[in-house]
């Protein structure tokens, strides 16, 4: 400790004019008000000077600082002087780099302090601005953190550059694996939906800063401490140990990943969704999974076998799931997207449930948004997608558009659809004819001729549901309470 | 200065260092006869890359001892030194202060170590005064009055940044601080490179005062021949990075000798085989006759080689440490080969 104090001491000394002159320099704001057109703008004026100046003069402290404390001495072999003591090799790290960032905290601060007794002796409102401005704690945080972080990156780009070593190489090699590794796992975890797309910036700086900061810490005391003062060795030991703990992060960061995405369905917090394919034998679950926050996953479940796909169902519209089973139980079709969650083009991925060991299959059709229901044919050969007031049928395994249909204005929810066979489907379509009343149309598409026939429509608000035969509907009538059955063959 | 008042002034240095030198010897006989030796290194090997700078040198420095370690511009000195000084480290070996391994206990180490670089290397805004501040809560025996009267015999301001002096005042202040801290090991790593002469004779006069007050332990790499051979009881001189001679000075001195035969004695070769006995480092032939220098000098075998029909005639002068390490690493020592202790060609 008392070798930390005597370097510490020395090397603020050393770096008293900057001081000076950083007090000297905030006299010069004070004079912003002058060139201020109205009265009541000057106070702010001369705050907004001081505060634009106290953070300019600070970054630049820290950067010319923390590329000079230990680097010029170590290049220059200075550094020998202070080996050559009773000094620990941690106290002569923590000492000079502590000083450099004492320093640039404290030419940024000492710029503001003439605004600040400017403000004080005003008393009242004015200067509010800045005494506000100090007192954004986060802020202040930040702008701390931030000085003390360039102090650290200017002290590794100092000794990189002065010792110019072919450690040089490793530096170089080691940022761009390190980058590489955590840009892959950051675009695996958006793609699994554990992290938004685009991904927030303030935490994902804040993270990254952090990150930064301690192995940069780690390397410089590393440096010192084992390097003394040995130019050569420096380097090589900053080199190696940053390299290291960035390689050891990012490999933990997509270790880390990994476990997050590779859960089964029985890791899930809870089920939020679950469906049920014919035949029982497999399970659509999805639901908060552990790891990030808001993050879920979703699987397909095989109950027998207990085996399961990790799948990545696209929300629709209105919060859906769309996902459709065949009739015969032997396929599944869902929609995702391409790359990140919510961001890239949705894609429709089929799988056969009926082969061990299939794997999920993108199909050829794309839509510009998750369609808000799936629908397939009962052999599973064809799909329909129902979203907004559109309905589009597909051939699955080609993507052939083989009819699609946009309704009036007049339609409230998306259409319901039911295959009465693989060329043949019913369609359900609400309507609004006049404020207040509902009205249930029912259309027959045919695909071959891709003819659509209105057949009825039934004087229903809300709530229906089509028989599998697509040949009865219950729904609600005129009057909530009430529950209405239609026959359509009857008609 | 002229011969005269050199070689006075080498005596006066000589019989100043006698008395404590012996008191030395009865201190080192008596209580600290089991410690440990001030410094010992242990077979230090030195690699820069595929370059071996330092070569397995192995030595060991008792109590008091001032040893004189010389080498060419090359030769690994500050290489070594900086390992004794656990500021590098070795690729090999281990060097030892006190007894204890310099690398892992530099820190503690230090505060019985005085040290002065071969580049003045204290932060130049400090100013001497500053420098003492600094360093005055580093060292338990720190004598902040010897600092002060040290910068007034060498006429260094105190109060003048350590970069505005000149390299001479540097070296100076550099001394003061390694003293002031009243250490029981001095290394010093060509401490008068590019001194003038004043300044080189105030630096030695000084360590010189030192030595006669404390009796410290001297480690000196320098290329100042002619100093090092006022103070220093032991010298090892380090070639390619191999220590090729470590002994004590006067011995050294004793065995080194050049011997010339006038060509009227006898012929040239057959000088040469008469000299054989005598371990011949060094043969210049002219006309005039033979010189060379020996390693192996005693007078019983040089009396041996004047009764002898190529030796009669033959004179015989002492050589000076400059000569001796000039005989050992100089362009007739690399012709020779690498340079041998006990050379005998």
């Amino acid at each position: 400790m008392r070798g930390l104090t005597a370097v510490l001491r020395h090397e603020i000394a050393e770096r008293r004019l900057l001081l000076l002159a950083s007090l000297v320099l905030g006299l010069l704001p004070l004079a912003a008000p002058l060139m201020a057109a109205g009265a009541a703008a000057g106070p702010e004026l001369r705050d907004t000077a001081a505060l634009v100046l106290a953070v300019t003069l600070s970054g630049l402290s820290a950067l010319l600082l923390g590329a000079s404390v230990l680097g010029a001495d170590l290049a220059s072999r200075r550094l020998a002087f202070f080996f050559s003591r009773p000094l620990a090799g941690a106290a002569v790290w923590a000492g000079k780099l502590g000083a450099a960032t004492i320093c640039a905290w404290a030419a940024g601060l000492l710029v503001l302090t003439p605004a600040l007794l400017i403000d004080a002796a005003a008393g009242g409102d004015e200067g509010s601005f800045l005494r506000g401005s100090l007192l954004l704690w986060p802020w202040l945080l930040v702008w701390l953190c931030a000085v003390a972080l360039t102090v650290l990156i200017a002290h590794h780009a100092g000794v990189v550059l002065r010792t110019r070593s072919a450690w040089l190489v490793l530096d170089l090699a080691g940022a761009v694996t390190v980058a590489a590794i955590v840009l892959w796992t950051l675009r695996r975890l958006q793609y699994w939906g554990a992290l938004p797309d685009p991904l927030p910036v303030a935490p994902l700086v804040a993270a990254v800063s952090a990150a930064l900061g301690v192995a940069l810490l780690a390397a410089s005391a590393a440096q010192v401490i084992d390097g003394r003062a040995d130019p050569v060795r420096g380097h090589r030991t900053l080199s190696l140990t940053f390299a290291g703990l960035g390689l050891a992060g990012a490999l933990a960061f997509a270790a880390l990943a990994q476990r997050w995405i590779a859960i089964g369905p029985l890791d899930l917090d809870r089920w939020s969704f679950a469906a049920v394919a014919p035949g029982q034998t497999w399970i659509a679950l999805a639901g908060p999974a552990p790891g990030p926050r808001e993050y879920g996953a979703s699987f397909l479940l095989e109950v027998g076998s207990r085996r399961s796909v990790h799948v990545r169902f696209a929300r629709g519209a209105d919060d859906t799931l769309p996902l459709a089973f065949s009739a015969d139980g032997r396929r599944a079709v869902w929609v995702e997207h391409q790359g990140g969650q919510g961001t890239s083009p949705p894609v429709l991925v089929s799988l056969a449930l009926d082969r061990a060991g299939a794997m999920p299959v993108r199909t050829p059709i794309v839509e510009s948004a998750p369609p808000a229901k799936l629908v397939l044919s009962p052999r599973g050969t064809r799909i329909a997608t129902a979203s907004g007031r559109q309905v589009a049928v597909y051939e699955l395994d080609s993507g052939r558009l083989l009819a699609a249909h946009t309704f009036g204005d007049s339609q409230r929810w998306p259409a319901t659809v039911v295959f009465r066979d693989e060329d043949h489907l019913r369609l359900l379509v609400s309507r609004e004819p006049a404020p207040g009343m509902g009205a249930l149309a029912v259309y027959d598409l045919d695909l071959a001729s891709r003819r659509l026939a209105g057949l009825t429509t039934l004087p229903c608000s809300w709530r229906r549901r089509l028989s599998p035969d697509a040949e009865r509907v219950a729904c609600h009538g005129v009057h909530h309470e009430a529950v209405a059955v239609f026959d359509l063959a009857g008609r | 200065m002229s011969p005269t008042s050199a070689r006075a002034s080498t005596v006066a240095a000589v019989a100043v260092l006698d008395l404590p030198a012996a008191a030395r010897s009865d201190t080192a006989a008596g209580a600290l006869a089991a410690a440990p030796p001030p410094l010992a290194a242990e077979a230090i090997t030195v690699r820069y890359g595929r370059r071996t700078a330092v070569e397995a040198v192995s030595l060991t420095l008792s109590e008091g001892t001032v040893y004189a370690l010389l080498g060419r511009n090359g030769a690994g000195k500050s290489s070594l030194v900086r390992c004794l000084l656990g500021q590098q480290r070795a690729a090999a070996g281990r060097a030892l202060l006190f007894g204890r391994d310099a690398w892992r206990h530099r820190a503690a180490l230090m505060a019985q170590v005085g040290v002065v670089p071969e580049q003045p290397d204290a932060p130049p805004r400090a100013t001497a005064r500053q420098l003492a501040r600094f360093c005055r809560p580093l060292y338990p025996h720190w004598d902040g009055g010897a600092f002060e009267g040290r910068l007034r015999r060498f006429g260094v301001p105190a109060d003048l940044p350590f970069g505005r002096l000149s390299k001479g005042q540097q070296g100076h202040v550099a001394l003061a601080l390694a003293l002031a801290a009243r250490p029981r090991l001095l290394i010093l790593d060509d401490p008068t490179l590019g001194l003038d002469a004043v300044a080189r004779r105030a630096f030695f006069e000084e360590l010189i005062g030192d030595l006669a007050d404390r009796g410290t332990t001297v480690l000196l790499a320098t290329h100042d021949l002619a100093a090092v051979e006022r103070i220093a009881d032991r010298a090892g001189i380090l070639a390619g990075g191999r220590l090729v001679l470590d002994e004590e000075v006067e011995g050294l001195k004793q065995r080194f000798r050049r011997i010339w035969v006038a060509h009227a004695a006898a012929a040239p070769a057959t000088a040469l085989d008469a000299f054989a006995p005598l371990a011949v480092q060094e043969t210049v032939t002219g006309d005039w006759g033979v010189e060379t220098i020996v390693t192996a000098y005693d007078d019983e075998r040089f009396r041996a080689f004047q009764s002898s029909a190529a030796g009669a005639g033959a004179r015989v002068a002492s050589l000076t440490l400059e000569e001796i390490f000039i005989a050992l690493t100089g362009a007739g020592a690399d012709r020779a080969g690498a340079p041998d202790a006990g050379g005998s060609r």
